[in-house]
């Protein structure tokens, strides 16, 4: 039995992908209180799918994907921004526009040309076996650039994120601080859509900050929580990939799920009422 | 007591959104120990003139200039903050000091000088023993004065504050405008929006009417006037003297018949 669970260790791709796994699950559930708080998470979730248009585009033209991708994303994210400007489209409607066209785009590229390796489903789905050490190296220089960030501009993150307004006419550089959690975000979404599978992203960004919000009324403790059941539920959800023979997006975001149940029954009624705060954020 | 001359003075100020004028050729001075109630109704750029005197919203035409270092904390209304957000009490009063201290390389004596201030303010606010608690566990008095703390730690200059007391029953708000009253005491300059004629405007020693433009600016009772009030607020007052105070009361219209 112990025998069986320690196998796939003996495999240095199980290893790699664990790593990343686990530290994708901590970056997500870091980024993912602030998406949460601020009612992004349709932004995540759009955002994801656009970029996988530019990742199908990118891997097509020969070119680096995680840059062509990081392009893209970035395009869409100014695209949703200005439409939204204009109006009188919603944000909403804005973002579901721009992003299933370029999700739509990056299937169809897909489709037509074939795909040169297995990087589009594991795109699309999550999956471990491409892992290189690279991609350890990538991911873990952009979890260190995200918590560096959040550290040394914590208090400004905050006080945007509550009061945007009140930031603005205190001095605080609000567009600025918005953009930087854009681009921390949009980061975070491409050195982890390998392994969550851009399609499930949404649910490892959004997962682990609704659990810490069960469990705490203080925000530090929430980006606490919320990192560490991200990590878990990447790390256990990579091991279920292994013994299950699924792909391991939709095991990490299962893991999540069963963890949220687990929280929301031990939480009781005060967490349950903590919650009704983020629904009623939406 | 405060001789040194206006720190902040906005001349000409016009803003608009989208292309609608907002406000109009707007001048204001503001001095140390200054206390200003903005009334206007809804919609008579109130808001925006706080968004202009602080630099968060560029005017159209027109200057303001603000003297050297000269910082502005902001209380937002009530209605308007998100009471389900995860903060404490004290994450929510640190959470403006952005600049002073940069958490990540402050040395000992700063965090140690900064624990000080800010058990110094809470208990200046009364709030002391709730500094724990999550921001929703307040009553709302005390959530006022958890956001003027917000704004002291800041060692903000100017207080801007808008419609402090609208959702508070008649005691907290006269402990608010107390409070409000020693800060500038103190030597802060306070700027209020307000709405409330006889609750507010009339007990504060500076008043500006707004409508868009300034109609009238200067002591509650040569500014409350029928005929400023009415160019204000568009509709005919009555203003009578009690104490040495103006009420403003409606003007008797045609007597509205209500069917019993």
């Amino acid at each position: 039995m112990i025998d069986e669970l320690l196998r796939p260790y003996e495999f240095e791709f199980f290893r790699n992908g664990l790593i990343v796994a686990t530290v994708a699950g901590a970056l997500c559930g870091l980024i993912g209180c602030y998406v949460v708080l601020r009612s992004m998470s349709y932004i995540g979730h759009g955002l994801s799918h656009s970029i996988f248009g530019g990742f199908a585009a990118a891997s097509l033209l020969g070119v680096n994907v995680f840059l062509g991708a990081g392009v893209w994303g970035l395009a869409t994210a100014l695209m949703i921004g200005g439409i939204t400007r204009r109006r009188p489209v919603g944000s909403d409607a804005a973002i579901g526009v721009v992003t299933t066209a370029s999700f739509a785009l990056g299937l169809a590229l897909v489709q037509i040309f074939g795909t040169t390796d297995r990087n589009a489903e594991a795109a699309l789905f999550g999956n471990v076996l491409g892992v290189s050490i690279g991609d350890v190296w990538l991911i873990l220089v952009v979890t260190a650039i995200t918590v560096l960030t959040i550290v040394v501009s914590y208090r400004r993150l905050l006080f945007v994120t509550f009061n945007p307004e009140v930031a603005e006419i205190s001095g605080v550089r609000v567009t600025l601080t918005d953009a930087v959690l854009m681009l921390l975000l949009a980061a975070a979404i491409l050195v982890t859509m390998n392994v969550m599978g851009v399609t499930l992203i949404a649910a490892a960004l959004v997962v682990p900050a609704v659990i810490a919000r069960l469990l705490t009324s203080r925000f530090s403790t929430m980006l606490i929580i919320a990192t560490v059941i991200g990590a878990l539920t990447g790390a256990i959800g990579m091991n279920l990939s292994y013994h299950l023979d699924v792909a391991s997006g939709p095991t990490i975001v299962l893991t999540g799920a069963a963890l949220f149940v687990l929280a929301f029954g031990f939480s009781g009624v005060a967490g349950r009422a903590r919650l009704r705060g983020i629904e009623h954020a939406h | 007591m405060h001789a040194e001359g206006p720190i902040l003075s906005a001349r000409g100020v016009t803003c608009s959104y989208d292309g609608t004028p907002v406000l109009d050729a707007v001048d204001l001075d503001i001095s140390r120990g200054d206390f200003i109630g903005v009334v206007g109704p809804s919609g008579s750029g109130k808001s925006t003139l706080l968004r202009a005197v602080s630099g968060a919203l560029e005017p159209v035409r027109g200057t303001v200039e603000r003297g050297p270092g000269v910082s502005f904390g902001f209380v937002p209304q009530l209605e308007k903050v998100d009471w389900d957000f995860p903060v404490t009490v004290t994450e929510c009063v640190l959470m403006a000091r952005t600049r002073p201290l940069r958490r990540f390389w402050s040395t000992r004596q700063e965090r140690r000088a900064e624990r000080d201030k800010l058990l110094d303010v809470l208990d200046r606010l009364g709030i002391a023993e709730l500094a724990d608690r999550h921001i929703r566990a307040l009553s709302g008095g005390q959530q006022q004065r958890m956001f003027l703390a917000r704004a002291l730690m800041t060692d903000a200059d100017v207080l801007l504050l808008d419609e402090p007391t609208s959702g508070l029953d008649v005691k907290t708000r006269h402990e608010v405008l107390h409070l409000l009253d020693e800060l500038r005491q103190s030597g802060m300059a306070v700027l209020i929006t307000t709405h409330d004629l006889n609750g507010i405007a009339a007990h504060l020693p500076h008043v500006v009417c707004l409508n868009g433009r300034v109609i009238g600016e200067g002591r509650p009772t040569d500014v409350l006037t029928p005929a400023n009030l009415e160019a204000t607020f568009g509709s005919p007052m009555q203003v009578l003297q009690h104490a040495g105070m103006p009420v403003i009361v409606d003007a008797p219209t045609d007597s509205i018949e209500i069917a019993s």
